[in-house]
């Protein structure tokens, strides 16, 4: 009894996971505390710190996550947070994490942390890529020239943690003072064997046959897209008349067998076998995608793969099965049946009711195109193909007073406004950060916001679909580009580290969209529903009417848009992709011209960002400058609208 | 008979292979964070639209303001 009560007043033994970026520490904090943080193939996933606690053979143990770190004396914000963390927090261990793949890295920052007198424990991560690789490390001759415990792990499968827990009260340090010589490195490295060297001839035959698969895939692809275009046979064409024939949900059947053999299959499938089933296929395929020559065509590849999935199975099938059999068929009926008219009936399912429209427009729309957004998303982010875009990028980004890193928050925007604004930590200068923040304000859509956009502009023409995108994405390039000159600061030099292709484990991909889908419902649905009542109260009260009376000059005079539009932005002040919705709603019932889609659009994703990302400005940019960003973005926002539908007037341009 | 002589980083082709010899203050601490310091092995991978190298296993995309800070040796016959 004693026993375990003094064990209770032992404070938890601190346990801080350090290490380079994108080694895994994430990995290994999820397995140690058994709960779940985003994991990705990128450097940069984690920009703060996590903290779990766990018993682990009846003691306490809290462990810290940190952001990845190249050395102790760090340069940008993320790498901050872990030094000062060390320096602060008193651990009672560091473990470090580490890539097996990159000993001599790896020792140098054990070097440095040796410096900090704290007990140390080395965990080289990845050793299933270290095996694949012919890497092969000799973990007790390290332990002994080092002092200290080192154990190989692979995070994903839990392989050698047994070996992390029976560590964990380690209490050595360690005796490396230094660069390591290489003569003793290479002792501990033994049996290296790269891939591309010794490999037989049939490995090779194999990875020629995957790229010609690839290739195939993305040519049909291709043939669909430009086909479809121009009025050309081709396979999707071609499917029209062998599949039967439906209405309702069997309609929305057919709609995504068509999808899913047209489109998908052919370029996804052997996509997945290639990554999975060969190393040489990853690396050779790493290459290709950071070239101009093939990088900007797979590009425009994966863009439309990822268009068909969300703008096609997401906005247009599943919102279909969801909103007409679920909730069109279903639960409004039924309910329209139990609620009596009168004001219940009003305040639920009338023009503003907070299930006809608030729920309706969360669950029915938003939710089918950011989860398959999120489900493509992930699967990009795992696969390391981002950084590689980075790269690609790193010319256009430097115009703007940025430099490549700059893409990772940008792209990442596309997921969530407010998450990318946090990531910009990742950025080394002040002055890139600011402006990295206030083009993610301006004009990146945030994955529901764009999920719904892509279900509207798959309704237009091709031709509005460009100007859209295109006036957004010239808007942004402008305003960067007059912000590298204007504001104060240097930008720095683009030196990132890219992490190998990897195929994404199902498992990860499945865990990362149900979390994100679940902060979904927690966080966007209550705003959703919440911002109906809102609009119904204001409504009720009669100043709905004055409230659109006072920006009528400029919705219905500048913009020419109707009037109802003004309810729509509002919306989109609380979350960008409700007024998305909206938008799509008066779309889909012909209350919009083509010309008025596409201005309003234009305006709707160049406006405000939502409130909480309005709060992330705030937390990471003072109060005064997110003030400044909201009012210039939002003025700015309504004249390019202006000079848009200006300019098609004048032009005379038939969208 | 085998020298060394000292290049730029930015004069190896794609696929060469070259010793590091040194690089110049404002980009040495960047660089040691990623395992890039005096006396290790890296291959040039790509140089175009930045310059790509390997190291052990990493590859490090660098632009040609920091590439070209860099000296390598690069083994000449």
């Amino acid at each position: 009894m004693i026993y375990l009560q003094t064990e209770r007043l032992v404070a938890p033994k601190k346990v801080v996971l350090v290490g380079n970026p994108n080694v895994g520490k994430s990995a290994v904090f999820a397995r140690l505390t058994s709960r779940y943080v985003t994991i990705s193939n990128y450097p940069g996933t984690t920009v703060d710190l996590f903290r779990g606690r766990a018993r682990i053979q009846g003691r306490d143990y809290e462990f810290i996550d940190t952001p990845g770190i190249q050395a102790l004396h760090s340069q940008s914000e993320d790498e901050r947070v872990t030094s000062n963390v060390l320096k602060s927090e008193k651990p009672d261990l560091i473990l470090q994490v580490a890539d097996g793949k990159n000993l001599r890295r790896t020792l140098l920052l054990t070097a440095q942390l040796a410096r900090l007198k704290c007990p140390l424990l080395l965990a080289l991560n990845m050793k299933d890529e270290c095996d694949e690789r012919g890497i092969q490390i000799d973990a007790d001759a390290l332990s002994r020239r080092i002092g200290i415990p080192v154990v190989q792990t692979t995070a994903i499968t839990g392989e050698g943690f047994s070996e992390i827990i029976n560590h964990l009260d380690s209490q050595a340090f360690c005796s490396l003072n230094g660069h390591p010589p290489s003569e003793w490195v290479e002792e501990i490295l033994h049996a290296v064997r790269r891939t591309d060297e010794g490999e037989d001839r049939w490995d090779r035959t194999k990875t020629n046959l995957w790229s010609a698969a690839v290739v195939l895939g993305a040519l049909i692809h291709i043939q669909n897209y430009v086909g479809a275009w121009w009025g050309m046979p081709t396979l999707y064409s071609s499917l029209e008349g062998w599949l039967p024939s439906g209405e309702g949900l069997a309609g929305t059947a057919r709609e995504a067998v068509r999808l899913l053999i047209a489109f998908l299959l052919p370029v996804l499938l052997p996509f997945l076998l290639a990554l999975k089933a060969n190393t040489r296929f990853n690396d050779r395929f790493g290459i290709w995608v950071r070239r101009f020559s093939t990088g900007i065509p797979i590009l425009a590849v994966t863009l439309s793969v990822v268009y068909q999935m969300v703008g096609n199975l997401g906005a247009q099938v599943l919102v279909d099965l969801l909103e007409n059999g679920l909730f069109g068929g279903y639960l409004t009926p039924m309910l329209r049946g139990l609620v009596p008219t009168g004001l219940v009936h009003d305040f639920l399912l009338g023009e503003y009711g907070a299930i006809s429209v608030g729920l309706t427009y969360g669950i029915a729309i938003v939710l089918p195109v950011v989860a398959s957004f999120f489900i493509a998303f992930s699967f990009l982010e795992d696969s390391g193909y981002l950084p590689r875009l980075a790269v690609l990028s790193d010319r256009v980004f430097r115009l703007m007073g940025l430099n490549g890193k700059a893409f990772l928050p940008m792209i990442l925007g596309l997921g969530c406004v407010t998450m990318a604004t946090m990531t910009t930590r990742i950025l080394n200068s002040k002055k890139e950060r600011l402006v990295a923040t206030i083009l993610l304000a301006l004009g990146v859509p945030c994955s529901a916001q764009l999920g719904v956009i892509l279900g509207i502009v798959t309704g237009i023409s091709p031709l509005a679909t460009t100007v859209v995108f295109g006036t957004v994405l010239l808007q942004l390039f402008v305003v960067g580009l007059v912000l590298a000159r204007i504001l104060p600061g240097q930008r720095s030099d683009f030196v990132l580290e890219i992490p190998p292709i990897r195929c994404p484990d199902w498992k990860n991909i499945a865990r990362k969209t149900g979390l994100r889908v679940k902060w979904f419902l927690k966080e966007a649905l209550p705003l959703f529903v919440l911002g109906t009542i809102i609009l119904f109260l204001l409504d009720r009260l009669s100043l709905l009417g004055y409230m659109i009376a006072a920006v009528q000059p400029v919705v219905t005079g500048l913009l020419e848009l109707p009037s109802k539009t003004a309810t729509v932005f509002f919306l989109g002040f609380l979350r960008r992709d409700y007024g998305a919705a909206g938008l799509f709603d008066m779309a889909r019932s012909g209350l919009l011209t083509t010309q008025q889609i596409v201005v309003s659009l234009t305006v709707m994703t160049l406006f405000v960002p939502c409130i909480a990302n309005f709060f992330m400005v705030i937390r990471e940019q003072g109060l005064r400058n997110a003030l400044l960003i909201t009012a210039f973005v939002s003025i700015y926002a309504v004249s390019v609208g202006t000079v848009l539908n200006f300019l098609i007037n004048t032009l005379g341009l038939v969208l | 008979m085998t020298t060394e002589s000292g290049v730029k980083l930015t004069e190896l082709r794609p696929g060469e292979k070259a010793k590091l010899l040194f690089m110049t203050p404002e980009v040495e601490l960047r660089l040691f964070g990623f395992g890039l310091f005096p006396g290790i092995e890296i291959e040039m991978i790509q140089r175009f639209p930045s310059y790509i190298i390997r190291c052990e296993q990493t590859e490090i995309a660098l632009e040609t303001s920091v590439a070209s800070q860099v000296t390598v040796s690069k083994p000449t016959i």
